[in-house]
C-alpha cells in the first residue's frame, strides 16, 4: 500500500467543502481518516441492523394473530433490506461484505449493544418497535444530513421505511398500557427492561466521545450524543406518562428552567460489560449470524451452480 | 465467502421518470442481480421499472476528472458504441444518486464521459457516470404486475396505517377532561 501524503491543502480544501454543505462521493479525493471512520461506522451500523433482526425475529412464530405477524415480518425484513443499503456505502469506500462480515463472526466489529438484550415476552416486541427504532429515528434524521453522500441517501431511505417501525410500536404500546390488567403489567415489565438499553443506544456521554469530535467537524454528526438523547428522552416521557406507564428511574424530574426531562445516572459499566461481550446474548447473537452463513452456503452453492448450468446451456 | 460481482441498480418510479441510481446488490449473474435489487429496492417507494448493470461496466468520476477528460490532445474521437449518461446534479438530501441524462456514442467509456461533460452543459453536474448500453439489464413491463405491484397493495407496511397521532391527542385531551382512559 502506497504512502499517502495529505497536504494540508488538500485537508483545507475537503473541510471547505464540508463547511459548505456539499456531499462528498467516493470519487472525491478524502482523508484517509475520514473513509476509515466512515468504514467503521457504516458497517457498525449495517450489522446493526441484521443482528437487529433477531431479538424480534424470535416472535414471529408466536404472534398473536395473523396481522400481528405479518406486521413483524415486514418488519424484520425492511430491517435485512437497511443492513443492505448500509453494506453498499460501506462498499462504496473500499470495504469488501467479505472482511466486514468476517469481522463482526470474528467478534472483532461491533453492532448496537441494545440488541443483545432478550425479549422475553411478545409486549417487548411493541416496546423495541417505539422505543429501540423511536431512538434510531432520532438519530438517523440526524445522520441523513451527513457529509458522505452514500450514507446520507441510506439514511434518508431507512428515516422513510423507519416511521412505520416506530407507530406500529407505539399503537400495540397504547393498546397494551390501556388494556386488561395483564397487558398493562406485560407491557410496563417491557419498558422496565428497554429503557436504559435504549438510552445507552446513543452512545457515551459527550465529554468522554473521543469519536466524536472529528466527526462533527467533518459533518458526519451534526448534533452530539447527549443532545440527542435529550431529544429523544423529552419525546418519549410525557407519552409515556400520558398512558399510564412508568420509566423505571427514581431521578427523573422536568426542570422548568429548560423545559428538559432530566434523566438519573446511567449505568456506564453496564454498558462497558455488555460492549466487551459480556451481556445476557452476545454469544447468542453471534453463533445466530456465524450459523445462518455456514448453514446458507448450500443455497449459495445452488445459486452459483443454477447460474453456470445456465451459462452453459445452448441459447 | 465470495462476495459475488457487484451490480449498480436502477430504477424507475412512473412510466415517464428518468432511472435513478438507489444502490447495489451482489448477485451470480443479471437474472439474480434483478430478483435480488426488488427484493431489496422494490419494497418502497413504489418503482415500475429496474435495470441493472455490472459495477465493472460503470465509469464514474466527478466534475473535476471529467473536465481533465476534455483536455487537448485527450478528447478521443470516433462514432463506437451507445452509452447512456447519469449524473448528479444536486447536493441536496435524496434517496436516489444519478440520474439519467441521455445518451452519446463514443469509442469507449472515458470518450463517452467527455463527450457527455460537452454535451450536457445545462446544470453544473458533480458526478458523472458513464454505461455502455449494452451493460444493461432491464424488467420488462409485463413484469409490473408480478414484481413490483404486489409491494404497493401491503398497506400495513406504512406509517400511514398507524394512528398513533390522533390516538395520543385523544388520551391527553381526555385526560386533561379528566375523563378516566381505558379499554372498555
Amino acid at each position: 500500500m502506497s504512502e499517502r501524503v495529505e497536504s494540508k491543502a488538500q485537508l483545507a480544501a475537503f473541510q471547505a467543502r464540508i463547511d459548505r454543505g456539499e456531499r462528498i462521493e467516493s470519487d472525491d479525493w478524502m482523508p484517509d481518516k475520514y473513509r476509515k471512520q466512515l468504514i467503521r461506522m457504516i458497517s457498525q451500523h449495517a450489522h446493526s441492523e441484521i443482528v437487529g433482526m433477531l431479538p424480534e425475529g424470535a416472535w414471529i412464530t408466536r404472534a398473536p394473530n395473523l396481522r400481528r405477524k405479518l406486521v413483524l415480518l415486514a418488519k424484520v425484513q425492511d430491517e435485512a433490506g437497511h443492513g443492505q443499503y448500509l453494506y453498499h456505502a460501506a462498499e462504496t469506500l473500499g470495504a469488501t461484505r467479505e472482511e466486514m462480515v468476517e469481522l463482526l463472526h470474528e467478534g472483532k466489529a461491533k453492532y448496537a449493544n441494545v440488541f443483545n438484550y432478550p425479549t422475553p415476552s411478545w409486549a417487548d416486541v411493541s416496546v423495541i418497535g417505539w422505543l429501540v427504532d423511536g431512538a434510531a429515528i432520532v438519530n438517523q434524521t440526524m445522520l441523513a444530513k451527513a457529509s458522505y453522500g452514500p450514507y446520507s441517501r441510506a439514511m434518508v431511505r431507512i428515516c422513510a421505511e423507519e416511521g412505520f417501525h416506530k407507530k406500529q410500536g407505539q399503537e400495540m404500546v397504547i393498546q397494551y398500557a390501556l388494556g386488561t390488567p395483564f397487558q398493562k403489567e406485560m407491557v410496563q415489565g417491557a419498558i422496565d427492561r428497554w429503557w436504559w438499553p435504549t438510552l445507552m443506544m446513543f452512545g457515551l456521554p459527550d465529554s468522554e466521545s473521543h469519536h466524536s469530535v472529528q466527526l462533527m467537524k467533518w459533518g458526519v454528526k451534526t448534533k452530539s450524543n447527549d443532545e440527542l438523547r435529550q431529544d429523544f428522552v423529552n419525546e418519549l416521557v410525557p407519552e409515556l406518562h400520558a398512558i399510564g406507564l412508568s420509566v423505571p428511574d427514581p431521578d427523573l424530574r422536568f426542570d422548568e428552567a429548560s423545559g428538559n426531562w432530566l434523566i438519573g445516572e446511567i449505568d456506564w459499566d453496564e454498558f462497558w460489560r455488555v460492549v466487551s461481550g459480556d451481556g445476557p446474548l452476545n454469544k447468542e447473537r453471534l453463533s445466530a449470524r456465524r450459523a445462518a452463513h455456514d448453514d446458507g452456503l448450500w443455497v449459495r452453492d445452488a445459486l452459483e451452480a443454477y447460474a453456470a448450468r445456465k451459462e452453459g446451456s445452448p441459447a | 465467502m465470495s462476495q459475488w460481482p457487484r451490480y449498480e441498480v436502477f430504477v424507475k418510479a412512473s412510466e415517464r421518470g428518468p432511472f435513478r441510481n438507489v444502490g447495489s446488490v451482489h448477485a451470480v449473474d443479471t437474472e439474480m442481480a434483478l430478483q435480488n435489487a426488488r427484493d431489496v429496492f422494490g419494497r418502497r417507494p413504489p418503482v415500475v421499472a429496474m435495470w441493472v448493470a455490472p459495477e465493472s461496466s460503470i465509469v464514474s468520476a466527478n466534475s473535476e476528472q471529467v473536465g481533465a477528460l476534455n483536455d487537448p490532445g485527450r478528447a478521443k474521437e470516433g462514432r463506437g458504441v451507445k452509452f447512456l449518461i447519469f449524473t448528479k446534479d444536486s447536493h441536496r438530501g435524496s434517496m436516489t444518486f444519478v440520474e439519467e441524462r441521455g445518451s452519446v456514442r463514443a469509442p469507449d467509456a472515458l470518450a463517452a464521459l467527455a463527450k457527455a461533460a460537452r454535451t450536457f452543459t445545462s446544470s453544473p453536474a458533480y458526478t458523472w457516470w458513464a454505461v455502455a448500453e449494452s451493460s444493461i439489464s432491464s424488467t420488462d413491463s409485463d413484469d409490473i404486475s408480478s414484481m413490483f405491484h404486489p409491494a404497493a397493495t401491503k398497506r400495513y407496511r406504512s406509517p400511514r396505517a398507524y394512528h398513533t397521532h390522533s390516538m395520543m391527542r385523544q388520551i391527553i385531551e381526555a385526560s386533561t377532561d379528566g375523563i378516566e382512559v381505558g379499554n372498555e
